[in-house]
């Protein structure tokens, strides 16, 4: 989990960079902040689609496809609600679903009238969702290595439970339990954000 | 895996938090995730579990090293930008009037490309029973919908695998417990169970099972082979 990234915005203000970018690209179509988020953004998601074992080339191609969705999603982004990679992650991952595992998925609607808010929005939210990011990067820094290894296993190897359980020779419960555990916490680093 | 923990809006029976997680991963299979997401719709910390989830997934990637893209793929990607300018536009549309108490979810009803569960294709099950296969995956999932009067006796069943059962409309009641609207069962491969539908509303359920159910009497069984599951 722990890799050496110089140029990983772990500040808060490289994370409000990368917003800022995207809040260019909506109020006057800056392709000068679009570059600034293709160079830091393409790659690792190029790297992502990688280690899901899509070959070089296919990857470079939905790579391309993810920052033109970036682009042209631009205007949904919410800066309230989840940082810049965690939002081009979402994409990159719809995307690998669609196009290399050829699925249709079930999307969660947050439009959806039948969510019922559980707090009333809150002032400075955009604060809180950037601060979000540097909580969740320090505590998935801090997980024991057996809860570590299962989440890289599953968001970043794509890997289903069953096939970690599988890998690493332990009861599919095992795996559940150290996801929940993994979760938890990430849950209570947040929790006096919220 | 079902926390009884009693919600605001009556939401007894959760799904346990990794599968909430190995959806935001996108590693669960077609079917599981329309059962995530659904269940999610009844959710009223849908929005912020979700986004807890997807962070980890986001905060990952910023953690990559990187590969190299092709040399002329900003180019590449800027020609293919040749429409003006995005602009500003609201981040949500403005949701539909009144439209709480449909029966299908929003994630089901496109996913399904149907509105309404009358459109639905729905079969004999049983004395009460209605049934209709959405999907079959990898593994032998099937994706199914359950239509049954009220005071119906599902007989006692069990399957290979995990079974999930989110209810849509109405309550039914097992041994462990009463499931109502938005409530997600999760059952293992050894939980044989019958269920009774509640006196009064007709229940509605969704569900997911691995593998043709396997019925525990006799007469259960002779019926199978016309009831198709």
């Amino acid at each position: 989990m722990d890799r050496e990234n110089p140029a990983s915005p772990s500040s808060g203000a490289s994370a409000e960079e990368m917003a800022g970018y995207i809040a260019a690209i909506v109020d006057r179509a800056d392709r000068t902040a679009f570059a600034e988020l293709f160079g830091y953004y393409a790659p690792r998601v190029k790297s992502y689609l990688m280690r899901l074992r899509v070959d070089e080339k296919l990857a470079e191609d939905i790579a391309q496809e993810v920052m033109l969705t970036v682009w042209r999603k631009a205007a949904q982004y919410d800066p309230a609600k989840a940082a810049v990679g965690t939002w081009i992650f979402t994409i990159a991952r719809n995307r690998f679903i669609d196009r290399v595992r050829r699925e249709k998925r079930a999307d969660l609607d947050p439009a959806d009238p039948m969510l019922i808010p559980e707090d009333p929005p809150q002032a400075d939210n955009e604060v809180i969702s950037r601060q979000t990011g540097d909580r969740v990067q320090a505590a998935l820094k801090d997980l024991p290595p057996d809860q570590a290894e299962v989440v890289m296993l599953s968001f970043m190897e794509g890997k289903a439970h069953s096939e970690i359980a599988e890998q690493l020779g332990i009861p599919l419960g095992t795996v559940k339990s150290r996801m929940r555990l993994a979760f938890g916490r990430l849950r209570t680093a947040l929790e006096d954000l919220q | 895996m079902c926390a009884a923990t009693v919600e605001h809006n009556g939401i007894t029976h959760r799904l346990g938090d990794e599968w909430i997680m190995e959806y935001a991963a996108g590693t669960l299979s077609e079917g599981e995730a329309v059962l995530v997401a659904s269940h999610m719709s009844y959710r009223p910390d849908a929005a912020r579990t979700m986004e807890a989830a997807e962070a980890i997934g986001g905060s990952l990637l910023e953690g990559e090293t990187g590969t190299a893209m092709a040399p002329d793929a900003l180019a590449s990607v800027l020609s293919r930008i040749d429409e003006p300018a995005p602009g500003k536009q609201p981040v949500r549309p403005a949701p539909p009037p009144a439209t709480t108490d449909r029966v299908l979810p929003a994630p089901l009803r496109e996913w399904l490309g149907v509105d309404d569960v009358e459109d639905l294709n729905w079969s004999f099950m049983g004395p009460g029973m209605k049934k209709v296969m959405l999907w079959r995956g990898p593994g032998d999932q099937r994706v199914w919908m359950l239509r049954a009067r009220p005071g119906t006796e599902i007989p006692v069943h069990g399957h290979r695998g995990t079974e999930l059962t989110l209810v849509l409309k109405g309550a039914f009641k097992d041994p462990h417990g009463r499931f109502a609207r938005g409530d997600i069962e999760e059952k293992n491969e050894a939980d044989m169970h019958g269920l009774t539908i509640e006196e009064g509303e007709e229940c509605i359920c969704l569900a997911l099972t691995e593998g043709p159910i396997r019925l525990k009497s006799v007469a259960a069984r002779l019926i199978q082979p016309f009831i198709g599951l």
